[in-house]
């Protein structure tokens, strides 16, 4: 079981142990990256992981789905507009409402980083955009081909285990998540997680470093296979699971043996806060939601939202609205995050005076 | 209160309301059928206004949509776009069989995504920001990747743009003026994505009405099938509304999709009882020559649609949910039933039957025809286009393209082509043959200008945009034309290959406009698209490169450096250097010492 045996309470970081997710909001955002029609699992796996997160609740606005080709309606697929997990083909998992944020050509490292960390110019629609808060549990669940701290995207470029924590780092500066649950199902996938380094992150991965993840069977009237092992057993549990299930955390990883899995699985809990016993599948899967009740005083809200008007009014308008609404969201209310708004003559004073430290310290060299 | 209870009076009198629909069906040969969705809405009457981005207060616009789609109104008011045209095509058009494509070819694109916008904008460089902002924010509306569209790809075709789009539409700004841009995508794959957003745009939801047949896994199982979108602005004095047709058109091959229904998608053999055969010719246990299609037929909607109509789209206004069905009426009977297996009486029109439906219930179509091979004849369409590639090398390559003409009388027409700018056009290389049944004759260039009355042609610029072909060509009776020229293939950078570099790159498919006497589209019809091989490099040879440059590299620098800073000497050389060193004076002193202390 990888580093589930490991890791327990005393990993945990904070002292309060707080088993309450204290989110009000649930995204998810599911990737798959392999192109080309004998990755249809690849596909298949995410839309699995789509169909699930849409029945237990979360809107597709909250859903960022990127598929990097279409399988659906491939000339190769004898059965257009659906895609199927199983080879009974009872469930079409395209169905008739689907929505594909990423498809194709646009399902790139790039995208997938600025998607994390939310830098776009600003016509980029908001259906494409990832708008969390510091109060939102993020489901990220990634697919494809790929090796040791790395994860190929279309066949042509790959993203680093490096790359995701600090996008994850990044995230967590700009107070963009609450808590990310992350899933990642491809060939070393253990290795994708090792380097995180931000709080709040529960991650499994479907094995660990030399070890190869397999598909679980294949269709041979669509001639491929059809899911892949990790994956099949985690909609196995997940398929018993409904809106208002308290089923938690700790019983899908039980699900994840060598036995079913054919590779081991691990889980990283040491940056969780929460001990997974105690963590509902509906935290993440689901769409189940805390309310934040404002105790603010209503003077300080207008003290704020005044400040806001002069900051918007002194600003030029072309800032991207992320931007301005992360200044006037943290700008004022978290001392230790705030944005240092720096004028052009101080900005000319600090050049200047590390000039002088530079020469000085040159003049000292010498 | 006045108002709802005017709102309840005009509802209960029935009377128009801003949406129709309308279900045209026709069966073509061979058992397959055409089925073309209309769905019209309009807003509500407001005046035009002009949305600037850079300026600090923005004018409110009327939000009063109605039955206008919410979600589409904002995005064409704020890029200032005033005709928007979106369509998306997949699948190969049978002129040969089905005839004229539906509504004269005017709305359905080339494979792929077309998109074509007339924006208001005071410099077309303020147009083109705007055309930036609608395509995109289109490509999250419509799940499709029409943020890939930039200047590269996009062309401002010179007749439509010199038609004045819409004589109704008046710009905001006397110095304002009208930009036509379009842009393709001919490699855009279209699927259920494409079809949800395109339903949710409806006053239904697809929840009601002839939208209810759109299932995406009987659309895209046909031979062939296009939606498109058409939006207008129409103004009367300073009130201008916004007028939008959406149509999805398809063929179905009615006998595939029966089958699908009773036997699943994988086509298994026929049983041997089941096996028709012509026994005019050898037939016994072991030989059967297979009879063609079953011509006795019959079927209804539900069964090829896999559900019945869903109701009127609005309960009890006439006229807002039609089913027009054409057909030979002496072979083939229609009826269209509700749910109570009640016939709805049909109104006889120019070909066929139209039926009004007005219940809340699930109606079907059922159709039969003791010969479904005696369908309507379709005209065949006024001009005829094929293009291919020709070549097989790697740096260079040409085009071929035939114009025929069926019909008896001269027709003009434009043909017009955008290649993209990784294909270097050579025009000198531009021939033009004609064809008739004594054979092919390449024609001189002043014959050539008999046949081709105007050229436009402008170059490529690398990245920058594609090149633009345009020819006015007037085509006498029976005869075909056939343009060839070269082109070089360019190589590009090496991140700009797709990932599928080797799958091919697609270009877009020419398109030909046939004008009638009064210069007036008559009809317009797009060639196939093309996948065009380009050279693609080895893409895992930079790493090779790289890896062997920076062994050679400090292989090199490792020696030459060790030969500029140090120096080759001799071990008696060695050693008188280090009896002068500070070390062995040092070991000096301390030996001296050692033994005074001895």
């Amino acid at each position: 079981m990888g580093r589930a045996s490991d890791s327990g309470p005393d990993h945990v970081l904070e002292n309060d142990i707080n088993n309450d997710s204290h989110h009000t909001n649930n995204w998810a955002v599911l990737v798959s990256t392999s192109r080309f029609w004998f990755n249809y699992r690849h596909m298949a796996n995410v839309l699995s992981l789509y169909r699930t997160v849409k029945r237990m609740g979360i809107p597709d606005s909250q859903i960022i789905l990127m598929l990097s080709d279409d399988i659906a309606c491939n000339p190769r697929n004898a059965f257009p507009g659906t895609v199927f997990n199983n080879m009974d083909q009872a469930i079409d998992l395209y169905g008739e409402l689907v929505e594909v944020d990423y498809r194709g050509y646009e399902v790139t490292v790039e995208n997938f980083v600025r998607l994390l960390t939310d830098r776009w110019d600003s016509n980029h629609p908001r259906s494409k955009r990832l708008m969390t808060d510091e109060n939102s549990n993020i489901f990220i669940y990634l697919t494809g081909h790929g090796g040791n701290e790395f994860l190929k995207f279309q066949d042509a470029e790959e993203i680093g285990a490096y790359d995701i924590a600090d996008a994850f780092e990044q995230m967590y500066e700009k107070k963009r998540y609450n808590e990310i649950f992350f899933m990642i199902d491809t060939c070393q996938a253990n290795s994708m997680y090792e380097r995180f380094y931000s709080p709040n992150i529960l991650a499994v991965g479907s094995s660990k470093v030399d070890e190869s993840s397999y598909s679980h069977h294949s269709d041979l009237d669509l001639g491929v296979a059809v899911i892949d092992r990790f994956t099949y057993y985690t909609l196995e549990f997940l398929e018993k699971i409904d809106k208002n299930s308290n089923v938690t955390m700790d019983k899908l990883f039980d699900e994840y043996t060598f036995e079913n899995v054919h590779s081991t699985p691990g889980i990283r809990t040491d940056l969780f806060r929460r001990n997974v016993s105690e963590v509902r599948l509906t935290d993440f899967f689901g769409n189940v939601q805390d309310m934040e009740v404002d105790t603010a005083q209503d003077e300080k809200i207008m003290h704020i939202m005044n400040e806001v008007h002069k900051q918007e009014a002194q600003e030029l308008p072309r800032e991207s609205q992320a931007e301005v609404t992360f200044k006037s969201t943290y700008g004022k209310l978290d001392e230790r995050t705030a944005l240092v708004k720096v004028s052009g003559t101080q900005k000319r004073l600090i050049a200047g005076f590390t000039a002088c430290v530079l020469v000085g310290l040159w003049v000292i060299a010498k | 209160m006045i108002h709802v209870l005017w709102f309840l009076f005009l509802c209960g009198t029935g009377l128009a309301i801003p949406y129709n629909e309308l279900l045209t069906l026709r069966p073509l040969e061979r058992n397959k059928l055409l089925g073309l969705f209309e769905f019209n809405v309009e807003s509500e009457p407001s005046r035009l206004i002009y949305y600037n981005d850079l300026a600090p207060a923005q004018p409110k616009a009327a939000s009063h949509y109605m039955y206008f789609p919410h979600v589409l109104g904002p995005i064409i008011e704020t890029s200032n776009t005033r005709e928007l045209h979106l369509r998306f095509t997949q699948g190969w058009w049978d002129n040969e069989e089905w005839g004229k494509l539906p509504y004269n070819g005017r709305r359905s694109g080339g494979t792929g995504v077309e998109v074509w916008a007339v924006i208001e904008a005071d410099s077309y460089k303020t147009a083109k920001r705007d055309w930036k902002k609608l395509t995109s924010t289109l490509s999250g509306l419509f799940c499709a990747s029409l943020n890939f569209i930039d200047e590269s790809i996009t062309t401002i075709p010179n007749y439509h743009a010199s038609q004045k789009p819409n004589q109704n539409i008046h710009v905001t700004h006397p110095s304002h003026d009208l930009y036509l841009l379009r842009a393709v995508l001919p490699s855009e794959p279209i699927c259920t994505e494409n079809l949800t957003p395109f339903l949710k745009l409806l006053p239904t939801r697809g929840k009601a009405g002839i939208s209810t047949l759109l299932d995406g896994h009987k659309v895209f199982d046909s031979l062939w099938h296009s939606m498109s979108i058409d939006m207008n602005t129409v103004c009367e004095g300073t009130d201008c509304k916004l007028q939008m047709t959406q149509s999805v058109n398809t063929v179905i091959d009615v006998l595939r999709s029966l089958r699908r229904k009773n036997e699943g998608g994988i086509p298994k053999p026929t049983p041997g009882e089941k096996l028709r055969c012509d026994e005019s010719k050898t037939y016994n246990v072991w030989q059967c020559f297979p009879l063609g299609d079953p011509t006795d037929v019959a079927w209804s909607l539900e069964e090829i649609f896999g559900r019945p109509i869903l109701g009127a789209a609005f309960e009890l206004v006439p006229g807002s949910t039609k089913i027009n069905v054409e057909v030979d009426r002496e072979n083939w009977s229609v009826s269209v039933i509700d749910y109570q297996e009640q016939k709805v009486e049909p109104e006889t029109i120019d070909n066929g039957l139209s039926f009004d439906i007005q219940e809340p219930q699930p109606y079907d179509v059922k159709f039969s025809s003791p010969d479904s091979s005696k369908v309507l004849t379709s005209d065949s369409p006024p001009i005829k286009v094929a293009r291919s590639l020709t070549g097989y090398s790697q740096d260079r390559g040409g085009l071929r393209t035939h114009f025929s003409n069926p019909t008896t009388s001269d027709r003009k027409f434009i043909y017009f082509e955008f290649l993209p700018w990784f294909m270097r056009l050579h025009l000198n290389t531009l021939k033009v043959s004609f064809q008739d049944e004594t054979g092919t004759r390449l024609l001189s260039p002043e014959e050539e200008k008999q046949y081709i009355h105007t050229r436009f042609y402008r170059p490529a610029i690398d990245r920058k945009r594609p090149s633009h072909l345009e020819l006015s060509i007037v085509l006498p009776p029976k005869l075909t034309l056939v343009l060839t020229y070269e082109f070089e293939k360019s190589l590009l950078l090496y991140a700009e290959y797709p990932p599928d570099a080797n799958h091919g790159f697609a270009v877009e498919a020419g398109m030909v406009t046939v004008l009638n006497e009064n210069d007036d589209v008559e009809y317009e019809i797009r060639t196939s698209s093309l996948l065009l091989t380009l050279p693609t490099p080895d893409f895992s040879m930079p790493y090779n490169v790289i890896i062997l440059t920076c062994t050679i590299m400090s292989l090199a620098f490792g020696t030459v450096y060790n030969l500029l800073t140090k120096k080759v000497i001799t071990e008696e050389e060695l050693e008188v250097i280090a009896a002068q060193g500070k070390l062995a004076k040092l070991k000096e002193v301390l030996q001296k010492r050692f033994k005074a202390a001895k």
